[in-house]
C-alpha cells in the first residue's frame, strides 16, 4: 500500500462502516488514527500503511484483499444483482 | 490500540485564516525585503512603507509558526498518526526544496550580477535579506500545509 495520495487504490471502507454500524470517530479509536484520517481514506485521498490496511481488515473481520483494491470494485447493485441473474439462468 | 494524543494548540486559525495569513507572509516579506533592499535610500535607510511590510510579514508569520497548522509542524510523532505525519514530512522536504533553491538563486545571481554590473545587496540590505530568508523557512511549513489542506466533510 502507499503512503501519499493515490489514484489507484480502491477501498469499501464506507461501506463496511456504515454495515458495522460504526462512525468515522469509533473506527479511527480502533485502528489508532484520528477521525479525520478515516474520512481521507474513504475519499481514496490517502493510501494506507500495510500496517493500517490491515488493522482496518481486522476489524472488520475480512482480508485486506477484501476491503482494499488496485481496480475499481463493481457497484453493490452490480454485486447483489449477479447471483440472482445466475439463479434465472439455470 | 495505540491511539495519537489529542492536540491541544495554543492557537487555532481557519483553514482560510491560515491562508490569508500565508499569503501575508510571502507579500510582506518578500516585498518588505527585497523591495526594501533594492530601493534603499543612499544612506543604507529603508523606506517606511517597506518596514511596515515587513512588519505585517514578521508577526502573520510568527502566528504561522505558533499555529503550525494544527500544530502538524511542532508536535512528536506519537501524537500524529501517519498520515498527519506524511504531511509534515512533505512540508519538511517542500520547505527545504524552496529555500535551497531561492539560496542557489541567490547565489546564481552573485556571479552573474558580476558579469552584467547588475544588482548587489550592500551589508545592511544582505543582512535584511537574510531576516526575511530566515522568517520565511520559519513559517513556509505551515503555509505548505496550509494550502496542501482540502476542505473537509465532517460528517460523523
Amino acid at each position: 500500500m502507499m503512503d501519499n495520495e493515490t489514484s489507484t487504490l480502491h477501498n469499501r471502507l464506507a461501506l463496511f462502516r456504515a454495515e458495522a454500524g460504526l462512525s468515522r470517530k469509533e473506527l479511527a479509536e480502533q485502528v489508532g488514527v484520528n477521525p479525520q484520517t478515516i474520512g481521507f481514506l474513504e475519499r481514496g485521498q490517502y493510501g494506507p500503511s500495510l500496517e493500517l490496511g490491515l488493522k482496518l481488515a481486522r476489524v472488520f473481520g475480512v482480508s485486506v484483499e477484501t476491503l482494499f483494491s488496485l481496480d475499481p470494485f463493481a457497484p453493490l447493485a452490480a454485486s447483489l444483482a449477479a447471483p440472482r441473474l445466475v439463479e434465472g439462468g439455470r | 490500540m495505540s491511539k495519537p494524543t489529542t492536540l491541544n494548540p495554543p492557537l487555532k486559525l481557519s483553514l482560510r485564516t491560515a491562508r490569508i495569513l500565508s499569503l501575508l507572509v510571502l507579500g510582506g516579506i518578500g516585498i518588505g525585503y527585497l523591495g526594501g533592499a533594492i530601493f534603499a535610500a543612499p544612506d543604507g535607510d529603508t523606506p517606511i512603507g517597506f518596514v511596515g511590510l515587513r512588519l505585517i510579514g514578521l508577526f502573520s508569520a510568527v502566528a504561522l509558526f505558533i499555529e503550525g497548522r494544527g500544530q502538524l509542524t511542532q508536535a512528536s510523532d506519537a501524537m500524529l498518526d501517519e498520515r498527519e505525519r506524511s504531511m509534515r514530512d512533505k512540508s519538511y522536504v517542500a520547505t527545504h526544496q524552496i529555500m535551497v533553491l531561492a539560496m542557489f538563486g541567490f547565489f546564481m545571481w552573485s556571479i552573474l550580477a558580476k558579469f552584467i554590473d547588475g544588482w548587489m545587496p550592500g551589508q545592511e540590505q544582505a543582512l535584511d535579506l537574510l531576516s526575511g530568508f530566515a522568517i520565511t523557512s520559519m513559517a513556509l511549513p505551515g503555509i505548505i500545509l496550509a494550502w496542501r489542506e482540502q476542505p473537509q466533510d465532517d460528517a460523523e
